[in-house]
């Protein structure tokens, strides 16, 4: 009996370093994807003018030799420094303009950072950036994370994936344009974030709502997805 | 009694007319124009219902103008006429018949059709009005401008290229949502099932056109065949060189396929593209695969959706590589896709391809270009016949190849041959360039040898022998020569 108890607390003790470990490995707001999951964060504050750092984590569940790992920007105006100074982690580095990309070596269940600097135009009217992260694999599978950064001469404000962007659709600015004279803004606008971050969608006065077929019958449809 | 003095104000007339315009994938703002647009032309009426004064469509360069107005606000309660004049703003939207029987539009995951309202021009005007709207690079709705105008160049292409109308679109898409509410997975789809057909773009996809045209050709293909493959659930996991079924490979193959012509690039993008990002990453250059490919990486053949887009390709451009030598255009394809009957394999398609009667052994050679072997070997039928030649003589012209040989995708012009075996090179025997087996024996020579000639449809091969006598002159028979007295 007194063997039996000896085992039961080697055991209740080796779970809890092997749920430890477990713990050590993952990361939180990621985004998955049947085993392969990425996450980009920006490294705060982020100023105008000066670059931004991007942090992106990768882990997938088995090891891939050649995972493909992508930022790509919107507007695409936004440099990637590299891939000169890169980790040694990532291999056939490439950038272009308004992304970058490289291939790394994942093993199992064990996360790999990489550190990218962009560089975004410091322009007088605020801007906002969206930057999206995917990793992909030779063999098609991809899932992406992104993020968004609405800067001011103030600063940055960063969104993340599941956090809207809070700027509520403005009318469009709309021009008369005068025969031989450059467009006059009529009026001028700036796009302003607008609390609480609800971004509603211009509503039409004129199109009526289609509803679904919801539910779906039976048995249950599966589309043929992307690629 | 005082003189009344009494003043009649006389409205003018105007004309608002204008371009709308949006920052397309690129953020390029200037060129990107809002084509085959609805537009509604508002009266403001504050505390009141804005007045609808008119409904227009913009053109193919985004340019629209409405019918001549009074410029006057019948609404309006301001004792100065010149206060009393309209007030006006547009409103687009994302909604447009392409034809009596087609329309395409966007909408959120509700369905409601995207709108985008302009600012409020107030007291217009007389006169002639020139306005220019514009959907800014930072504009939260964007991508349904960019989902729309897709999807009008995908009905555009296909229309001006076959005169076919492949019908409807409505496209769902809406920012921040990667997943289709109560829906098993994530990603892009089409949906053919209960209620209406639409297309679902997950907001990671709205920067790439090619998802958003290959959904739609999965929707054209369902209008125009009823076919829709929702009941192969390994289907869903595909990828451009994921080994499938091959109706899975034939259906994804379509809709890859449609994305390379209507945006005009050999790369299948994930991003805006063209071909940019790491290559089979980000994008798939299906030109540049290849039977050269490494086929535990990138699998070959009719089960390969990448595979079948790009022999869809190589049917279609002009620039040709490899064994390909095909330039065939759209319609051929399409027509095929879209007319009875229906195919659910790409085999299928070859065979309404060989039965439309367009060339088979050009086509044939696209499509193993592509690791897809749908040849057949040329063969000689019947067999080539042995010669007798007497010694001394040689014979012109003794075999005519093209009668003894045949090739189910070639004509006899399209085959090559060549002597690939003598058994006595004395016999000589050779092929002119008509085609045509010649026998010009050493002089003096008297024997045998076997020939062996090979077909080449240049896929594949197949070979005959056959044997030359050399014999010598048994016998002469000596005829008169009867000559005519000339007068």
């Amino acid at each position: 009996m007194k063997m039996k108890m000896k085992r039961l607390w080697i055991l209740a003790i080796l779970m809890l370093v092997l749920v430890g470990c477990r713990e050590n490995t993952a990361f939180s707001g990621e985004q998955c994807n049947e085993g392969l999951c990425v996450k980009i964060e920006v490294v705060e504050p982020v100023r105008w003018g000066e670059p931004v750092t991007l942090k992106i984590t990768v882990m997938t569940e088995t090891a891939i030799p050649d995972l493909g790992v992508s930022i790509f920007t919107y507007p695409p105006d936004v440099a990637v420094e590299g891939p000169t100074g890169w980790e040694s982690t990532s291999k056939e580095g490439i950038v272009w303009k308004g992304g970058a990309g490289w291939l790394v070596t994942t093993k199992a269940n064990q996360p790999v950072v990489f550190i990218r600097n962009i560089r975004i135009p410091a322009t007088e009217s605020p801007s906002l950036v969206e930057i999206q992260a995917n990793a992909s694999t030779r063999q098609g599978r991809r899932v992406s994370h992104s993020v968004s950064i609405y800067l001011t001469r103030e600063g940055g404000k960063v969104y993340y994936a599941g956090t809207p962007v809070p700027i509520t659709p403005w009318p469009l600015p709309v021009y008369i344009v005068t025969p031989g004279l450059s467009p006059t803004p009529q009026p001028t606008f700036t796009p302003t974030p607008t609390l609480p971050p609800t971004p509603t969608p211009p509503r039409s006065p004129l199109a009526t709502p289609t509803p679904l077929a919801y539910p779906f019958t039976s048995p249950l449809p599966t589309p043929t997805s992307y690629p | 009694m005082d003189d009344i003095l009494i003043r009649k104000y006389v409205p003018g007339q105007v004309t608002i007319r204008g371009t709308l315009k949006y920052a397309d994938r690129g953020s390029n703002e200037a060129n990107a124009l809002g084509r085959y647009t609805k537009v509604y032309l508002y009266e403001q009426d504050p505390g009141e219902t804005d007045d609808l004064l008119a409904i227009t469509t913009t053109d193919g360069n985004g340019f629209f103008q409405f019918p001549t107005l009074t410029n006057w606000d019948e609404d309006g309660t301001d004792t100065d006429p010149n206060n009393r004049r309209l007030d006006i703003y547009l409103v687009f939207e994302a909604d447009y018949e392409d034809s009596t029987s087609a329309r395409h539009r966007v909408t959120d995951l509700n369905g409601y059709t995207y709108v985008w309202p302009t600012s409020v021009l107030n007291d217009i005007s007389d006169g002639l009005i020139n306005l220019t709207a514009l959907i800014p690079n930072n504009f939260p709705t964007l991508g349904a401008m960019w989902i729309f105008q897709d999807l009008r160049r995908a009905w555009e292409y296909i229309y001006n290229n076959t005169g076919i109308d492949p019908g409807s679109v409505t496209a769902k898409w809406q920012r921040g949502e990667n997943c289709y509410p109560s829906w098993p997975f994530c990603s892009s789809f089409f949906y053919g099932g209960p209620g209406e057909p639409f297309i679902f773009i997950d907001d990671a996809s709205r920067f790439s056109g090619d998802t958003v045209v290959h959904e739609a050709g999965h929707h054209y293909m369902y209008n125009k065949t009823g076919w829709w493959l929702w009941w192969d659930i390994r289907c869903y996991k595909h990828s451009l060189f994921s080994q499938e079924d091959v109706r899975c490979a034939w259906s994804e193959g379509w809709a890859d396929f449609l994305p390379l012509v209507v945006n005009g690039d050999p790369c299948y993008d994930f991003r805006t593209g063209p071909c940019t990002g790491i290559s089979d990453y980000d994008y798939y250059d299906l030109e540049a695969h290849s039977r050269s490919d490494n086929s535990q990486l990138f699998p070959f053949g009719d089960i390969v959706e990448g595979r079948v887009a790009g022999a869809l390709y190589d049917l279609f451009d002009s620039t040709n590589e490899g064994f390909d030598s095909a330039s065939f255009g759209f319609a051929p394809i399409a027509n095929i896709v879209f007319q009875a009957p229906n195919e659910d394999r790409f085999s299928a398609f070859w065979n309404s391809w060989k039965a439309s009667g367009w060339n088979r052994h050009h086509a044939v050679r696209a499509i193993y270009q592509n690791t897809i072997d749908y040849n057949t070997s040329p063969h000689f039928e019947p067999p080539l016949p042995d010669r007798i030649v007497l010694q001394g003589f040689g014979w012109e012209n003794a075999i005519d190849l093209w009668a003894y040989s045949a090739d189910d995708e070639s004509y006899d012009w399209e085959l090559d041959w060549q002597v690939v075996h003598v058994s006595d090179h004395r016999c000589g025997v050779t092929i002119d360039a008509r085609d045509y087996v010649d026998i010009y024996p050493q002089a003096g020579w008297l024997g045998s040898c076997d020939v062996t000639i090979r077909v080449s449809d240049s896929l594949k091969t197949a070979d005959d022998t056959f044997r030359v006598n050399v014999v010598p002159v048994r016998a002469r028979v000596f005829l008169p020569i009867i000559m005519r007295n000339r007068p």
